[in-house]
């Protein structure tokens, strides 16, 4: 990983203003959105600078989109009402749109559904309706609606072999790295009570990954069945090995099977499938048994996720490669 | 001379300019005269495109998660070093790469280099990360290093980081 040094004299809120337009050389308006969260201005006139950014149709989409992101983690309320009346106006980039939609689902609340369905009808990508149909799915997940909602559909992979694969078992987090792996999830997903979530850890191959999941599902407490109505029970955040710093990589979407049981999905934070499987689940106790998708670089996994004495134990194998990539198209030189 | 070749995979394709296109071609100059300095060769630059359709929003990058996925998704199948250009990476990261990374492609985990092309850095960007893919670690209390954590830098690489740079899988002899 590698950062810019931005010079001190063009941390100025007036050359800042001017980069975003394009008007700055040596700060281009992709490192200037970066900028904004840094001034030493007021949050209002930090959210004004980036407001303007992002209702800009006169500016590159990829600004816009940035804008949108810096306005998430300035304030994510703020940001949702921002993006969802832009999306109300309607002939938005869908580029920019995909942002917005991205911003809802791991913000927004019951209110901005309709605002998705929208955007899906208007939608002339795949992309953008896909995005807006999984932030649906997290929408009704993160506040537990009793709604139908779609959700990516998983082709999964045949079971590693045993000769090529890492066998895993998860273990409980200490306190520095559970606190940074909930940082992780928390600045994707805002709404994370870090008070009522434990962090499991599990190391396969060189990555450790953390599980963030939510005490009362492990514990038993709460009421309830788990899997009765969506929720999203656990995040999983993958450590970054220069930083030691957690980001959110996967989300767990709990539900009911069509067998009885529950269902639980994983999805990448862009609503790709990873792992899926289903299982039976009560208060306090669980079982379900994970395989992985078929999805570009995903590896085959055989996994069981267990609670039990208010205990999360996952145990199982790991194939040490992946689903090949997609493969690019070659050119002559440009 | 040892050395290594690079694929150039641009993200979006459709949004790189000229001017980019030739930030990129200078970038590919700095990092062959840098690695020269520790003889190391640059060998084949192959170029290959994502156009957007098909790059999934993955010309913005707004994670780092989101990185790392890219350059699990796609993989060119050859033996050179995939190094994905992409026009925005947010915040002021502007690279990332695993350290030593694998030679074989459909391993686990993050096998490529990300490069977010910004004019004049470009080059100092490419040759950090890749330089991190050959094995380097910072080097955080040097600024003249290349591997000084942020750019720009000195540029610099010494005799034991070439050593290091040559040991890597994907050189060839």
């Amino acid at each position: 990983m590698v950062h810019v040094d931005i010079p001190e004299d063009a941390r100025r809120p007036e050359v800042v203003r001017e980069a975003l337009a394009g008007r700055v050389d040596r700060l281009p308006p992709s490192l200037a959105v970066s900028l904004v969260l840094e001034l030493d201005i007021p949050p209002s006139e930090q959210q004004e600078m980036l407001r303007g950014a992002l209702r800009d149709a006169d500016r590159d989409p990829h600004i816009r989109m940035l804008a949108a992101v810096s306005l998430a983690k300035l304030s994510p309320e703020d940001a949702v009402a921002d993006v969802s009346a832009l999306l109300a106006e309607g002939d938005v980039d869908e580029r920019v749109a995909v942002s917005a939609v991205d911003i809802i689902g791991r913000a927004g609340g019951p209110a901005e559904l309709e605002r998705l369905d929208q955007a899906k009808k208007a939608a002339t990508t795949e992309l953008l309706r896909q995005r807006a149909t999984f932030a649906q799915a997290l929408i009704v997940h993160r506040h537990g609606l009793d709604r139908e909602v779609e959700l990516p559909a998983v082709e999964t992979q045949p079971e590693p072999e045993a000769a090529a694969s890492l066998p895993f078992v998860s273990r409980k987090a200490g306190k520095q790295r559970g606190d940074r792996a909930k940082r992780g999830v928390k600045e994707d997903f805002p709404d994370l009570d870090v008070d009522k979530h434990d962090v499991y850890e599990l190391q396969c191959g060189p990555r450790l990954m953390a599980i963030v999941i939510q005490r009362a599902i492990v514990e038993g407490e709460g009421g309830g069945q788990p899997g009765d109505t969506p929720s999203i029970p656990a995040f999983v955040s993958f450590r970054n090995e220069e930083s030691g710093d957690f980001f959110a990589a996967l989300v767990a979407l709990l539900g009911k099977s069509d067998k009885g049981g529950v269902s639980l999905v994983l999805t990448r934070l862009t609503g790709e499938p990873v792992f899926a499987g289903t299982g039976t689940a009560g208060p306090g106790q669980a079982e379900v048994a994970l395989t992985a998708a078929n999805t570009p670089g995903v590896p085959a996994i055989s996994a069981t996720v267990r609670i039990k004495g208010k205990q999360l134990e996952i145990t199982g194998v790991s194939d040490t490669r992946s689903v090949p990539g997609l493969g690019p198209q070659r050119v002559d030189i440009p | 001379m040892p050395g290594i070749s690079i694929n150039v995979i641009r993200v979006g394709s459709e949004l790189f300019t000229s001017s980019d296109e030739l930030e990129i071609s200078n970038a590919v100059s700095f990092l062959r005269s840098t690695y020269a300095t520790v003889s190391l060769a640059l060998r084949r630059v192959e170029h290959w495109i994502i156009p957007l359709a098909q790059a999934r929003g993955r010309d913005i990058l707004d994670t780092t998660g989101e990185a790392e996925t890219l350059t699990d998704e796609w993989t060119v199948a050859n033996h050179n070093v995939d190094v994905f250009f992409v026009k925005t990476f947010v915040g002021s990261v502007a690279g990332l790469s695993p350290v030593n990374g694998p030679c074989d492609k459909n391993a686990k985990g993050m096998d490529g280099a990300v490069v977010e092309v910004i004019p004049g850095l470009t080059g100092h960007i490419l040759a950090h990360e890749v330089g991190h893919y050959l094995g380097l670690s910072h080097r955080s209390s040097d600024s003249t290093n290349l591997m000084f954590d942020s750019v720009p830098n000195g540029g610099r690489l010494d005799s034991g980081q070439g050593a290091t740079m040559r040991s890597h899988c994907f050189v060839e002899p």
